[in-house]
Order: C-alpha cells, then structure tokens, then sequence
C-alpha cells in the first residue's frame, strides 16, 4: 500500500502544531496516568484515554501527559486515573467513564477543584503533612 | 471477558511490556477471507515451564509478578475469548528468553469480537512506562502498516504529552482507513 511514513507523520505533527501559550503550571507538566490492566481495560480504560484525550484536544490544553500504568490495586473502582497537577495533591480517581473523564479534565486540571465522588484514594497524605 | 479484539491486544501487550521486555511485537493479521490472527512476542523474563503450566488457571498466581497486585487474568479471558468463538491459542516461554503469544479464530465467528478501537489501544501500549521497543505490524489482505514506539519517539521526543498522543491516533485511524480502502478497491 501507499504506506505511512516517519515523514508523513512528522508532516502531520507539523500540521497540528497549535501555538497555545503554555499555561502557568510552574513550569511543570500536568499528568494523567490511567490503570491500564486487565481491570481497567475490561472496565473502559480504552474510553477514559480517549474521553481524557479528546477534552485536552477540545480546550486546546498543553502541557499535559496521559500515561498509562497496569493494575493500581483498586480493580473494585476501575476504570481509574491518577491526576497529577503541579502544586495540587495527587489523586485517584476511580469509575472513571468518559464523562468523568471529561469533568476532571474541566474541573481538576482546569478549575484545580476536585471531582468530588469519584476521589478513592488520597489527599490524606499531603492535607496531614 | 473483553468487548473488543483491540482490548485482549491491550491486555497481553501490557502483559509483554510488564515483563521488563526491550522488544515487543505485536502482529495483527486480518486475512481476506476472515480469520483473524494475533502474534505477540518479547524478549522479557520468560516463564519456566512450570509456571507457564500454571498461567493457563485463572486461580494461579506467583504473587510476584505485578507490582501492586497478587492475581491476573489476562490469559484466562484470552482461554475463554477463544473456546467463544472455536478459536485456538498457545503461549510458548522460556525463562530469561521471553515469551511468545498466538491466537487465531474465524473473525465472521456470531460470537467473535469486533476489532474495535485499534487506534486508541495502540497510542495507550506506546504510553506503558518504561524503555522498550514496540512494533505493531497491522496487516489486512494484502496490505499493511507499521508503526513503532521509536518512530514516534523520533518524531515527538515525549510521546506522553498529550499533543503528540492525539497526532499519533490521527495517524494509527489514517492508516486504518487508507488499509480499508485499499482493500475495498481490489475487492
């Protein structure tokens, strides 16, 4: 076939290249990792990646890395993420559907207020600090 | 069990990438007359045959393997997926060389798996932590594609940040639709 190349994705990469300002994250870069094990993958984490990337794509976001990881350990509450914001604590979120997706998107990374209901892990550790 | 073909390919290329592999290749092959078949292998911590016995029961485990979980049942639904639809698989390992994965079935099977979003568990396999290699080899008919986690990481650095994530979907779904329509031509 009229097979892809590194150059047409490197044009590709050229063609998206947005000039957004780079947010104010102190110069740090805002994480999503979400549990890609077994779990998680039976449960939608295939749909909170793409709920996850399409929002960013949506707010024209930068600055923001989704990773994926295995099993987290909380199988009983997959799909889940991790939310990683400079000068926020680190959170779990779990039940992670696409429309939770998009709100943590909206309301954590933008708003830096969190989702409440579907935190299932943390923030003890950094509020008793 | 999974919905979709594209999810069993997630869960055993995590499988393969959890290993500690440097090389995973995934192969997916869709031959023109409807049978389906998925090679996944790595050059990770291998099994001895003793455990590879025991990967086959979903009440085994080593304890040991995942990081912050003592159970799995990645293969077992992989058993189940294909005893569904009269397919067949097997795993062959040996410890310190890697592992090898196959399985094929009759993808025009009622009770066969859409294949699902290709697209979207290929960019989450290139995002698994750690320093490997990934190839997919996508093959349809005749025709075919290839992507690898070096190509993407030479053209985007941080593959992770999410820019180069939604450019490297676009291209995995371009290449899907190109492969379709190359084959609805020749037919």
């Amino acid at each position: 076939m009229a097979k892809l190349t590194l150059a047409d994705l490197k044009k590709l990469r050229d063609d998206k290249k947005r000039e957004v300002e780079k947010r104010d994250v102190e110069g740090k870069t805002t994480r999503v990792i979400i549990g890609m094990g077994t779990c998680g993958i039976a449960a939608g984490a295939k749909e909170a990646f793409d709920a996850f990337l399409d929002e960013i794509d949506a707010l024209k976001l930068s600055d923001v890395a989704v990773t994926q990881t295995g099993c987290m350990g909380l199988c009983h509450v997959e799909p889940t993420a991790e939310v990683i914001v400079p000068g926020m604590p680190e959170i779990i979120y779990g039940h992670v559907k696409a429309d939770i997706a998009k709100r943590i998107v909206n309301e954590h990374i933008v708003g830096r207020k969190l989702v409440d209901g579907y935190v299932f892990d943390k923030p003890a550790a950094d509020i008793l600090k | 069990m999974h919905l979709t073909l594209s999810d069993y390919i997630m869960d055993l290329t995590q499988n393969a990438v959890e290993a500690g592999s440097s090389l995973v290749i995934v192969d997916l092959i869709e031959e023109s007359g409807g049978r389906v078949k998925v090679y996944i292998s790595d050059n990770g911590s291998g099994m001895d045959e003793e455990t590879l016995k025991r990967a086959r029961d979903p009440f085994f485990t080593n304890g040991v393997k995942h990081e912050k979980r003592k159970v799995g049942l990645g293969i077992s639904f992989l058993a189940q997926f294909m005893a569904q639809c009269g397919g067949e698989w097997d795993i062959a390992s040996e410890k310190g060389v890697g592992t090898s994965l196959f399985f094929e079935y009759d993808g025009k099977n009622i009770d066969a798996p859409p294949i699902g979003n290709l697209a979207s568990a290929v960019v989450s396999c290139l995002t698994l932590p750690g320093e490997f290699e990934l190839q997919f080899n996508r093959t349809l008919g005749d025709e075919s594609y290839t992507v690898t986690r070096s190509e993407a990481v030479e053209v985007f650095g941080d593959i992770n940040d999410a820019e180069a994530l939604l450019t490297l979907r676009e291209y995995i779904r371009t290449s899907e639709n190109e492969l379709k329509e190359l084959i609805a031509k020749g037919s």
